[in-house]
């Protein structure tokens, strides 16, 4: 052997050791598992909830487009938490995918019971100098609190060949409600597909380390869901393929147990029935469980496991599509759903893209069920919520294994 | 130490990644004008003054071009590019030096991504491939691959350099992505694999 090839040899093995000691160096001190509600039995879930307030979110002024909202409930240790519950992001410009689009916030005040005055968070002008890179258009927001309460926002950001090739940057707090870019996701390889395609659209399920599963998607003809688990500080930790279907996107995922997850899914296929996906080991491997028994014409749903312990969906139903959206609800295990009208409206009307959280119901309310927040596009002109309390009074404590 | 341990990302730091978008693309676009220039006529300055101005401040709109339609070049090209100045500039030849198995490596390594990227496993094999490049288990392989072509192929001094070059850079900091992958491949590099291949066989055939 060549004296190149034997000292290259050694060398490899050094670059193996280093890897491996930084690596340890960084590694998560135990695997992560879901947070999910204490709710010593499934079977009595309370499903009924009223709606005790709604409305329009104020847009930015002269702005006559909007879409793809997300809610995030301001934790305690966020510096606004006081006197805000909760802050909505979407994005908002003369029309979707227009040059102007910018991804606007507004928070929600605990004492006016109403919306603060909305205000742009991310442009993509700021976003393009801070990664050094030209961005054409910005999209979907995603908004997250980590473990010390600092928010994230996870941002579709277009390359050429406009949605079809979108990037996913990742923005953190520095100041409240000021963000700064962290970098660009790296989603899919560089061979073939220029780590584009990929998009985010449904809020992240927490997890017990203070981190969280962000579901995103790819989307270039084919499209499928993904999974990345992010760390308590916002760090990407892995990725995972959540189903081998091929026409299925926008995953929303819910815990039924720490380590039995499921993710429902837009359906993009003639079938045009909710899609199915589930782990038994804390997301490490996903198979497709088939479809749900609800049905849906290929548009966004959101699902939220709730504190009293069943599940909500809202979406829309094949058929007549984005017109109606529907609330369904279900006991964890086994799904048996119930569903409800929440909007019936006229053909060209559009209530979509649904976003579900729970929100305590003020600092001070320990004893009482959180209640449910609901924000969807208003005719692509607004954005709506609605503030849904639930009539069990019961509040189980959430675990945290 | 657990295996659990070893299957996180690493990604790079986010300060290093708009300096890392500007430096690797003027290395790129430089190393490109240089090959085809001095080709025609032996002159420095045309890739220099690329090069120079792709790294002045307020010059990112050329850089970032680039990478709105690319990303960020892997190591494997930065490493070309750094091989053109140094050959231009000790008034070597240039010299294809990429092993044949690595190439037929580079090139399977590509389809099995793109295979990959559009989720087109078969069901009893659902392979996550661009998952597994940021596990050790990706740089593991990687590196067992590239002992095994130390101590099987005929390999010069300066393929040996840049490949411990290329993966010591990798592990300390897991530029471009964090993905091991994309720290050996690229379009471009996959591409000139591809060639690389095309021209073997040809020769062979001809003789």
């Amino acid at each position: 052997m060549k004296t190149s090839a034997r000292l290259g040899l050694v060398l490899l093995f050094a670059v193996a050791l280093c890897d491996a000691g930084l690596r340890w160096q960084t590694a998560p001190s135990a695997v992560p598992v879901a947070v999910v509600p204490d709710v010593a039995t499934e079977g009595l879930t309370c499903a009924d909830y009223r709606v005790v307030h709604e409305g329009l979110i104020p847009m930015p002024e002269g702005v006559p487009a909007a879409h793809a909202s997300s809610l995030v409930a301001l934790p305690e240790t966020h510096p606004l938490h006081v006197h805000k519950a909760l802050a909505a992001f979407w994005f908002a410009g003369t029309r979707e995918s227009a040059a102007d689009v910018q991804i606007a916030s507004a928070t929600f005040d605990r004492e006016r019971k109403a919306w603060d005055t909305p205000q742009w968070v991310v442009n993509r002008h700021a976003v393009g100098k801070d990664l050094g890179i030209q961005i054409r258009r910005i999209g979907n927001p995603v908004a997250w609190a980590d473990a010390r309460g600092r928010l994230h926002l996870f941002v579709v950001a277009t390359g050429l060949g406009g949605w079809a090739a979108s990037r996913v940057v990742h923005l953190t707090e520095q100041a409240p409600m000021q963000f700064k870019v962290v970098r660009t996701l790296p989603l899919t390889a560089l061979v073939p597909a220029l780590n584009t395609s990929t998009l985010v659209r449904t809020v992240p399920l927490p997890l017990s380390d203070g981190g969280a599963v962000l579901p995103l998607y790819f989307e270039i003809g084919i499209k499928y869901g993904v999974a990345v688990r992010l760390s308590a500080e916002g760090e990407m930790q892995s990725i995972t393929r959540i189903t081998q279907r091929r026409e299925v996107l926008q995953p929303t995922l819910v815990a039924h147990s720490p380590t039995h997850w499921s993710a429902f899914m837009r359906d993009y296929s003639p079938t045009e029935m909710v899609a199915h996906s589930e782990t038994f080991d804390a997301g490490a491997h996903w198979q497709d469980a088939g479809n749900l028994t609800l049905s849906n014409p290929g548009a966004s749903i959101a699902a939220l496991r709730l504190s009293s312990g069943g599940l909500m969906l809202a979406h829309n139903p094949a058929g007549r599509g984005r017109e109606v959206l529907l609330l369904s609800t279900s006991a964890n295990q086994p799904l048996s759903w119930t569903t409800r009208t929440l909007i019936d409206g006229v053909k060209a009307d559009e209530y979509s893209y649904p976003t579900l959280i729970e929100v305590p119901q003020g600092p001070a309310a320990k004893n009482t069920a959180p209640d449910v927040w609901l924000s969807y596009t208003h005719m692509r002109k607004a954005i709506a919520f609605k503030q849904l309390r639930s009539n069990c009074s019961a509040r189980p404590a959430r675990s945290q294994p | 130490m657990s295996w659990t341990d070893m299957t996180h990302a690493v990604l790079p730091h986010a300060v290093f990644l708009p300096l890392w978008v500007k430096l690797s693309w003027a290395l790129v676009a430089s190393a490109v004008v240089l090959r085809l220039t001095y080709a025609l006529k032996p002159m420095l300055w045309p890739a220099a003054v690329v090069g120079v101005v792709m790294l002045l401040p307020r010059t990112e709109v050329l850089s970032g071009y680039l990478a709105l339609a690319f990303q960020t070049p892997s190591l494997v090209l930065v490493a070309w590019a750094l091989w053109c100045w140094a050959d231009v500039l000790e008034l070597r030849e240039p010299v294809v030096t990429t092993p044949l198995p690595v190439a037929l490596l580079g090139v399977l390594l590509g389809w099995a991504l793109v295979v990959d990227t559009l989720n087109d496993w078969p069901t009893f094999f659902n392979l996550q491939l661009y998952a597994l490049g940021f596990e050790a288990a990706g740089l593991w392989l990687v590196l067992a691959l590239t002992a095994a072509v130390l101590l099987w192929a005929q390999v010069s001094w300066r393929w040996v350099l840049s490949a411990v070059m290329v993966l010591a850079a990798y592990v300390l900091l897991r530029l471009p992505t964090g993905n091991v992958w994309d720290a050996v491949l690229d379009p471009f590099v996959w591409l000139a694999l591809h060639v690389q291949l095309w021209r073997t066989w040809r020769t062979t055939r001809a003789v």
